[in-house]
């Protein structure tokens, strides 16, 4: 019967270790046989491995310098100190460097950084700048409706009064396109043409014979009527004086006393520059009206110019 | 739970590790002083006696502790990771060296000696270099077990786990490095240096 083997090659340190070859079992004994030469080899490696460990206990110990537990507990230190530290210690080496020498990198970095925000700054300006005459371009537009491409050239000079809710004083001299436009609220400009409109009235009688207003040379409320295709001229004329006028105020029915015509706003082509609500709206409704006062007949009509209380309002307020 | 500084001996390596992770410094230097001189003398050992070079090999384990402690495997014992991180920084050690044997010959001369006072003295200091010299000679696996076996007293099982292989190539590994190193170590009388009596229990 084959007995198993009891032993592993590599379990043969505890043999040499505990027993001597004499002392070996016989299964012990054919284990050792079956990986060794024999009884010499067996000592020799029983008396190296009993000397081995005495051996290394009688060994000098060594012992590390100081500088090695400091160094590494050094590095523990500073792996253990917060990242954000470590980055401000260099930021603030980098700013003030020891070296005087050093100092032109954060010099050319703010200098740098100085000229980029002036530069954005002026762009940003511009672009700004771009956006607003945009913007009054696109309010220049002037509906279709309006439009009269026969118009004359606009007069030199032209005040117009809105006696809606705006006062505009245009000016357009020569070749002079700059125009300047004022738009005053309805309050205000109450509270202005009131005493005017008092003034005006004291003088209306006394001014019945002075230098009338050229009505070739204003607005004079003629609007050519293309429709028919006939070319007749209707006049429209004011009714009334500004005494009798409604007070001015945002809820007020639009006064019939004035009405600006057609052509009158193709000449100024500067009307485009005051705001949209108070250009457009009481442009179509003034428009309206004098449609309605021409079916009315009105044959009494007078031209703008020939408006004594109209221009002295004008005058008044200029 | 405050730890106070006579506590830090008392805890277990993995314990102290923990604590290394969360940066606890005391913890740091509590590994420090209880593996400094096992593994200084492993790295004398193992890379030529040479004890500058040991040194920068104990300083370096120990600042890669430091700086990553996050690499230790807590389900592994810690001296077991230590001395495989230790056994790999030899591995690179030997091949960075163009020449190993001849290094160690060549350092062989320069070897940090202890005086012998007597004559059994002059015996184990003869022994001693001359197995040294041997172990010099042998693979750089065989070698670190045979040190980590018989210097370092490790367990079988706890060098199986340093090297990651099974306890049998360990034991595979000592029985070989014994029986090449008796061959070699022929001329030295074994009989007359063991001490009569000294045999003692091994860990398994």
């Amino acid at each position: 019967m084959e007995r198993r083997e009891q032993y592993d090659p590599e379990d043969i340190e505890s043999l040499l270790t505990e027993r001597s070859f004499d002392e070996l079992l016989s299964e012990e004994r054919a284990f050792v046989l079956r990986h060794l030469s024999g009884r010499d080899e067996y000592e020799q490696m029983r008396a190296l491995l009993h000397h081995v460990r005495p051996d290394e206990r009688g060994r000098p110990t060594i012992e590390p310098e100081d500088r090695v537990r400091s160094n590494v507990l050094a590095a523990f230190r500073a792996q253990q100190q917060p990242q954000w530290r470590v980055w401000l210690n260099s930021v603030a080496v980098w700013l003030a460097p020891r070296d005087a020498s050093a100092f032109w990198r954060p010099a050319l970095a703010f200098g740098s950084l100085a000229l980029l925000i002036v530069a954005g700054f002026v762009a940003v300006r511009q672009f700004g700048n771009e956006t607003s005459v945009a913007d009054l371009a696109e309010l220049k537009e002037v509906p279709a409706h309006e439009k009269n491409e026969n118009s004359p050239a606009p007069p030199a000079e032209l005040e117009q009064m809105d006696t809606v809710g705006s006062l505009v004083i245009m000016h357009a001299e020569g070749s002079r396109a700059a125009a300047s436009v004022s738009e005053r609220p309805t309050e205000f400009l109450s509270a202005e043409v009131g005493p005017a409109r008092e003034e005006f009235h004291l003088d209306l009688d006394e001014k019945k014979d002075a230098p009338q207003f050229d009505p070739s040379a204003t607005a004079d409320a003629v609007m050519m009527d293309k429709e028919n295709g006939t070319g007749a001229t209707t006049k429209y004329e004011v009714n009334g004086s500004l005494s009798s006028a409604p007070p001015v105020s945002d809820t007020a029915p639009v006064p019939t006393g004035h009405v600006v015509t057609q052509e009158e706003l193709m000449r100024n082509q500067s009307v485009a520059n005051v705001a949209e609500t108070a250009k457009v709206s009481p442009t179509r409704k003034r428009a309206a009206q004098a449609e309605k006062v021409a079916d009315d007949g009105a044959s009494a009509s007078r031209s703008l110019g020939q408006d004594p209380a109209l221009m002295g309002l004008i005058y008044a307020g200029w | 739970m405050a730890l106070f500084g006579t506590e830090y001996g008392k805890l277990s390596d993995e314990r102290l590790m923990e604590l290394v992770v969360r940066g606890d410094e005391k913890a740091f230097a509590a590994l420090y002083d209880r593996y400094h001189r096992r593994l200084l003398s492993y790295f004398h050992r193992m890379l030529w006696s040479d004890k500058e070079k040991a040194q920068d090999f104990l300083q370096d384990l120990f600042t890669k502790l430091a700086t990553r402690p996050q690499s230790y495997d807590p389900s592994r014992p810690f001296q077991t990771w230590l001395f495989s991180v230790a056994n790999n920084m030899c591995k690179n050690a030997y091949r960075h060296e163009a020449v190993v044997k001849e290094a160690a010959v060549h350092l062989r001369n320069g070897v940090d000696r202890v005086e012998a006072t007597d004559g059994v003295g002059v015996d184990h200091e003869r022994f001693r270099d001359r197995l040294d010299e041997e172990l010099d000679k042998l693979d750089p696996d065989h070698k670190a077990t045979f040190v980590m076996r018989f210097h370092e007293d490790m367990a079988i099982k706890e060098i199986a786990a340093a090297f990651a292989c099974s306890e049998g190539t360990v034991k595979s590994r000592l029985f070989y490095t014994l029986k090449k190193l008796a061959e070699r170590m022929k001329e030295f009388d074994p009989n007359a240096l063991i001490p009569h009596g000294t045999a003692r229990a091994i860990r398994p």
